[in-house]
């Protein structure tokens, strides 16, 4: 009989190569630091490492400093800096530079739905949501989080909403999908500074993108982010602003969304 | 005792819930880890700080929801943190989908075989030597994919990215691991 999920075999083999199952049983040394006064990690560590962290912390204030005065630096923490809802990569100055997305955490069970009602009741501001979309998207998962400090680069109360096309969600076959949050929104796609267009959605100033990175090759060989390269044709539309002190993303994938969709979805938002 | 049982104890300050938990979640966890760093000390290093932290927070947990995925979670961000603090500038490499599907292939074709016993035992080092070769990034988002199977929905929807950027994630770890297997695919 034939496996049924062959990376999943071949990954579970690995691991159980390296740490055998039957080897690991931490409970005799956890129960050991549970007991010790000084057995909280993090204090022993901070506690041994003060001049360490102290240096550290000096270090970082310096480099701060640096970037204010070092144009150089400057110019490159500016070119991956957030703008709105996004945040660019400044690839004709730095083609060399490998920048990636904030890091990868998981979840085995999807958080279920939440009404439009309990999204509304968890957050302060205003929420804004469209109230025309293109016909075909008829699956709606909304959810909210609230950023801890330093997660992701996020920070407030973040509204997620994704309208699909299928039942199951499924995003390749098509997602739209809106952030609102009355902070920095975490994990912020990483664009080409290149291909920025400035945009007034509903009055205020935005920022309108259209492609995305692609790593087979094919794109623009001049736009550069590592191995990737920015591809315009990639169906990939992403629009950012900040209206009543919340800050929105829409961002279209496999939707063959231009612009004027979402600027029609944009102009369409409303608070009821 | 079942999960909600030892969540309970726990909360009232019983370890026994802890180690009921522990009995349920360490193997995974150090196996996760270990796939990450590429070092079992560390990775036993790593889920015994996060037991410990999860002992330490578990007035924050919420009961309502499973503790593995928040405890995972943990265990999965502080590898991927030491694992980064170890990395070494490697370079990049980029290839087709068809040679990940002809792995496949392969591995479903060479199951049974008594002589493929061999076969599977160098495809395994194989693959553990290119898992090594991925940047941690990369070895984390595969091993939330193939090891612990999360959708790319499921990773997607924790992460508050918009599912593009995970699918770039997987995409490119996927290409990396490919490409580095290539000269092993017939």
């Amino acid at each position: 009989m034939k496996k049924k999920n062959q990376p999943h075999w071949i990954m579970a083999q690995i691991a159980e190569q390296e740490a055998p199952g039957s080897t690991i049983n931490l409970w005799s040394q956890v129960q050991a630091r549970v007991a010790s006064p000084v057995a909280k990690t993090h204090k022993t560590i901070l506690s041994s490492r003060k001049g360490q962290i102290a240096f550290g912390l000096m270090l970082v204030l310096m480099l701060i400093g640096s970037l204010f005065f070092v144009p150089t630096a400057r110019a490159f923490v500016e070119g991956i800096l957030q703008r709105m809802g996004i945040a660019f990569v400044d690839t004709e100055r730095y083609e060399e530079a490998q920048v990636q997305a904030p890091a990868e955490v998981i979840k085995v069970t999807p958080r279920p739905s939440m009404s439009i009602e309990e999204v509304r009741k968890l957050v302060s501001f205003s929420l804004l949501t469209p109230t025309w979309l293109p016909d075909d998207l008829n699956y709606v998962h909304r959810s909210v989080h609230l950023y801890t400090p330093g997660e992701l680069d996020g920070g407030g109360v973040q509204v997620n909403i994704s309208y699909y096309r299928r039942s199951d969600l499924d995003f390749q076959s098509g997602v739209l999908s809106l952030r609102a949050n009355d902070g920095p929104i975490g994990a912020p796609p990483l664009l080409a500074e290149s291909r920025k267009q400035p945009v007034t959605v509903n009055g205020q100033p935005g920022i309108y993108v259209h492609g995305g990175w692609q790593d087979d090759g094919s794109g623009d060989p001049n736009t550069k982010m590592g191995i990737l390269q920015w591809d315009d044709q990639a169906d990939d539309a992403y629009l950012t602003w900040t209206q009543d002190g919340v800050t929105y993303l829409l961002e279209a994938h496999n939707l063959g969304a231009d612009l004027d969709v979402l600027l029609r979805i944009a102009e369409s938002m409303t608070n009821k | 005792m079942n999960e909600a049982d030892a969540i309970a104890q726990l909360k009232a300050g019983n370890i026994a819930g802890l180690k009921a938990l522990m009995d349920v979640y360490q193997v995974q966890a150090v196996q996760a880890a270990v796939l990450i760093t590429r070092e079992r000390a560390m990775a036993e290093d790593i889920v015994q700080n996060a037991f410990l932290r999860s002992f330490e927070r578990i007035a924050q947990f919420d009961s309502s929801r499973p503790f593995g995925p928040w405890f995972l979670r943990m265990v999965i961000n502080d590898a991927l943190k030491a694992a980064s603090k170890q990395r070494r500038k490697i370079p990049l490499g980029i290839d087709e989908e068809e040679i990940y599907q002809q792995l496949i292939d392969k591995l479903d074709a060479t199951t049974d075989e008594p002589e493929d016993l061999v076969q599977q035992s160098e495809l395994r080092q194989v693959v553990s030597e290119a898992l090594g070769r991925l940047s941690p990034r990369q070895r984390a988002v595969i091993v939330q994919r193939y090891y612990l199977g999360l959708s790319e929905r499921e990773m997607s929807d924790e992460l508050n990215c918009a599912p593009g950027t995970i699918k770039w994630h997987l995409n490119s770890a996927r290409k990396r691991l490919r490409a580095l297997l290539m000269p092993f695919i017939e």
